[in-house]
């Protein structure tokens, strides 16, 4: 019993003394690193972060720990990012939400230009999924069916905000197309009620949809991205829909205030990695492309995805709350 | 034959050395927390849930599942040997099993018990590899109309089949469909009861609501009780052999309990318990002696025993098939799947055929474990159920917290698990089970978010709910069981029915 309670004692210590690192920004990092993983364990984020988390911690001489504080759309574990100490020993593992969640919540407990963006890690476009007894095998096919019959076609999305949502939302406003937008609480659930054939179509990342295909459940003939896609070359939606593209990326985040010296030293450390043959391959058999940019570009690019969600948003009809 | 095949697929899962261990492990735990009243297999899952999470899936569900008729098992051991339900449906058990133990009979009842849930968990598990792909064909067919149905059915179940009056259950079950509703709403994004806080918009954390409600509650009414005085006296256990007689006598009521048990085991709020107590009955009633029942009669205990093995496993039927949990620990399943990326319905058959088949061979594989287990480990479980209250309590409440704080490394699951239990207390000295809540609470929102699924798919047409001939068939089953329950012979009937067990 005793050693029970010394055990939980020391690992309580170790959790606190993790953050309580004090050094330079020469020396970084002399402790511990925690990565915030904004999302429940176990999910893509989680996975992504593996790829290159080993690495990192190897490169940088300390180890990294992860830490899920799900919920809210990701703006739970924002909300501690950015109360943490802008030491470089807390940074998180965020997707493309934290670039939408201004203009979903009225009331955010941070300021999204005030945190320090690190790295765009990686960047990939979503496969539209559809039903396999549909009758049309291309966009142009898609866009004429939903021009003659307006409002028929229903597509899965995971809720509001989420970037499948954006996606339908931006489709159906530059195509000039009406399709109906059905939420569910996941992708898993959304694309099983697409191959069920009770929902038409569903935007979702290769990885997901490609089982489904092969069953002959749905077929997948775009994506979001603008280059042809993968061993199918699938074309993107791009070549049909004039102007189209949305992509979903992961990028790695520091506190506000986080000095260039650590975002510099953390940058050059991830482009090697990204730079290793095992890491673009890994990344590549998922049609992920690696990213890795500098802090610079990585806050520029923050910043105009934030406008374009803001007009993708407000085109949906959401307001903040 | 494509039984078999799968089959093999799930024990070549089942049977490597990683998920071996991790039966063991569960059946292990599952065998002790069993045997210990106060702790059910529901509070003890909750509280590991955290660790299947850096866990294979299929490792994870196994240990789960190990956890959860392991307790079945252990449940019957103290039940027999000092007459107190070591898990909820082993209530039963005590009547007969403990009267045999008395007569000097308690290696006997062990044996028969044991050895019924054997032959119990051994047919629910081939039923399970024979019919969930059937069922998984069927559940194609379900889409938000038919699982809207399905809810339906499933509450009102829940409802009728619940511990003691009616109107408290329907009470029960609105107060979980109310707490349910807090968090973001998935149609419109809508945020319900969160006053402000972002911590609630992902509703209240399932977890500490059924701690609180279970586990705690349990501690807290058990230290009510003196408990100086528990008497516990491990009685001699000379001979583990049944004799020629009393093994011919429990037979067929095995045999009836596994059928019976089998089958509610599918009922949403069925499973377990409810099979023991329907077993007995039904033993009592088809038996030549009835008189007996109470005095240690064999087939009192061995009906009941293979009744809530059977019961248990099939609860797994819904949950792997359909995604539907029949009771909580089906629940916390369908959370360790869901956190692996594997959203449960009958897809998972499909895309991960090692853990569905996988879990169904350790299925088999654990009961086996439980019987070799049970029978040469029983001098040293009891002097597991010897250990003080006021050890075992505080090392309880310790564990729960780290889980409970582990969950979301915050501590305001600690704070409602907390405040259920002061909810989960009162329930008890208003003599309201809580399980029916529970259902409510993972039923509820559920139901509301297929319904509206629904409306939107037809655009508000109504209709769409009466041209699937199979959500037509499971709402007019409810109407049926509600217009039951009304009649006032029947009502009598199940006063009865549950005083008789009481």
């Amino acid at each position: 019993m005793k050693q029970i309670l010394r055990a939980i004692a020391l690992s309580a210590g170790l959790i606190a003394g993790a953050s309580a690192g004090t050094a330079t920004a020469q020396d970084y990092p002399t402790d511990t690193i925690k990565f915030i993983i904004p999302y429940a364990p176990g999910g893509g984020t989680d996975a992504a972060a593996a790829v290159f988390s080993d690495r990192l911690s190897q490169l940088l001489g300390q180890p990294i720990v992860k830490e899920n504080h799900p919920g809210s759309n990701s703006v739970i574990g924002t909300a501690l990012l950015a109360e943490a100490k802008p030491d470089g020993h807390t940074l998180m593992v965020v997707t493309a939400a934290i670039a939408n969640n201004p203009s979903l919540y009225a009331n955010l407990p941070y300021d999204t230009d005030e945190l320090v963006p690190v790295s765009i890690l990686t960047s990939y476009p979503f496969v539209l999924g559809v039903r396999s007894d549909l009758p049309f095998n291309n966009m142009q096919e898609l866009i004429d069916y939903a021009k003659a019959n307006p409002g028929e076609l229903t597509a899965g999305t995971s809720g509001r905000g989420s970037a499948a949502q954006l996606a339908l939302g931006l489709l159906n406003e530059t195509a000039g197309i009406e399709i109906r937008e059905i939420p569910f609480k996941g992708a898993g659930e959304s694309l099983n009620n697409v191959a069920g054939g009770f929902v038409d179509m569903v935007f979702s990342g290769y990885e997901t949809v490609r089982p489904f295909a092969e069953s002959g459940k749905m077929k997948f003939f775009a994506h979001t991205g603008t280059e042809p896609l993968g061993t199918e070359q699938i074309p993107p939606i791009a070549a049909t829909v004039e102007g189209y593209e949305y992509l979903n990326w992961l990028a790695l985040v520091a506190p506000p205030g986080t000095p260039t010296e650590i975002t510099g030293k953390l940058n050059e450390a991830l482009s090697q990695i990204f730079a290793e043959q095992e890491v673009k391959d890994r990344l590549a058999s998922q049609n992920i492309q690696g990213v890795a940019s500098t802090a610079e570009e990585a806050k520029t690019y923050l910043t105009q995805e934030m406008a374009t969600s803001k007009a993708i948003i407000e085109s949906i009809g959401l307001q903040p709350q | 034959m494509e039984l078999l095949s799968n089959l093999d697929i799930g024990f070549h899962a089942a049977l490597s050395l990683n998920n071996l261990v991790f039966c063991f492990i569960g059946v292990l735990v599952g065998t002790a927390i069993g045997m210990l009243p106060g702790l059910g297999p529901l509070a003890t899952i909750a509280m590991l849930l955290p660790l299947t999470y850096t866990l294979e899936p299929v490792t994870g569900l196994i240990m789960i599942a190990g956890i959860y008729y392991g307790a079945q098992y252990g449940g019957s051991t103290t039940a027999i040997l000092v007459n107190l339900p070591g898990e909820s449906s082993a209530v039963v058990s005590c009547i007969d099993g403990h009267q045999m133990a008395r007569k000097g009979r308690a290696g006997a009842a062990l044996a028969i018990a044991a050895l019924g849930s054997f032959f119990a968990g051994t047919v629910a598990t081939l039923l399970i590899a024979a019919f969930s792909p059937a069922l998984a064909e069927v559940a194609f067919l379900f889409g938000p109309v038919e699982y809207f149905a399905m809810m339906v059915l499933g509450l009102t179940a829940a409802t009728l089949l619940a511990h003691g009056s009616f109107i408290k259950g329907v009470a029960m079950v609105l107060t979980g469909l109310i707490l349910g509703l807090v968090g973001a709403d998935v149609n419109s994004g809508t945020y319900r009861f969160t006053f402000g806080s972002f911590s609630l918009t992902e509703g209240i954390e399932f977890v500490a609501v059924a701690m609180g409600l279970f586990a705690f509650t349990d501690i807290v009414t058990n230290m009510r009780n003196d408990q100086t005085t528990r008497e516990v006296k491990a009685p001699s256990l000379r001979s583990l052999t049944m004799t020629g007689k009393e093994f011919r006598q429990s037979i067929f009521p095995a045999i009836r309990g596994t059928s019976i048990g089998s089958l509610l085991g599918l009922l949403p709020g069925g499973g377990a318990m409810i099979s023991s107590f329907a077993s007995y009955a039904f033993e009592k009633r088809v038996s030549r002696h009835p008189e007996e029942f109470g005095h240690g009669a064999i087939a009192g205990l061995a009906g009941p025993e293979a009744a809530n093995n059977a019961g248990a496993q099939t609860s797994f039927i819904p949950m792997l098939t359909l995604g539907i949990p029949s009771n909580g620990v089906m629940a916390l399943m369908i959370g360790a799947l869901m956190v692996h990326n594997i959203s449960p319905g009958p897809y998972v058959m499909v895309s991960n055929p090692e853990i569905f088949w996988g879990l169904i061979a350790s299925m088999w594989i654990g009961n086996a474990m439980l019987v070799v287990l049970n029978l040469p480990l029983i001098p040293l479980w009891v002097r597991l159920i010897q250990v003080h209250y006021w050890v075992l309590f505080p090392i309880i409440l310790v564990v729960c917290c780290v889980g409970l704080y582990s969950i979301q490394n915050n501590t305001l699951a600690i704070y409602f698990a907390a405040g259920f239990t002061l909810l989960g207390c009162l329930f008890w000295r208003m003599r309201a089970e809580a399980a029916p809540l529970l259902l409510g609470f993972i039923l509820g929102p559920l139901m509301e978010e297929h319904f509206r699924r629904s409306l939107l798919l037809s655009e508000g047409d109504v209709s769409i709910f009466y041209r699937s001939p199979l959500s037509v068939l499971m709402l007019s089953i409810a109407a049926v069981m509600c217009l039951i329950i009304l009649l006032p012979q029947i009502r009598q009937g199940r006063k009865v029915a549950f005083e008789e067990e009481a």
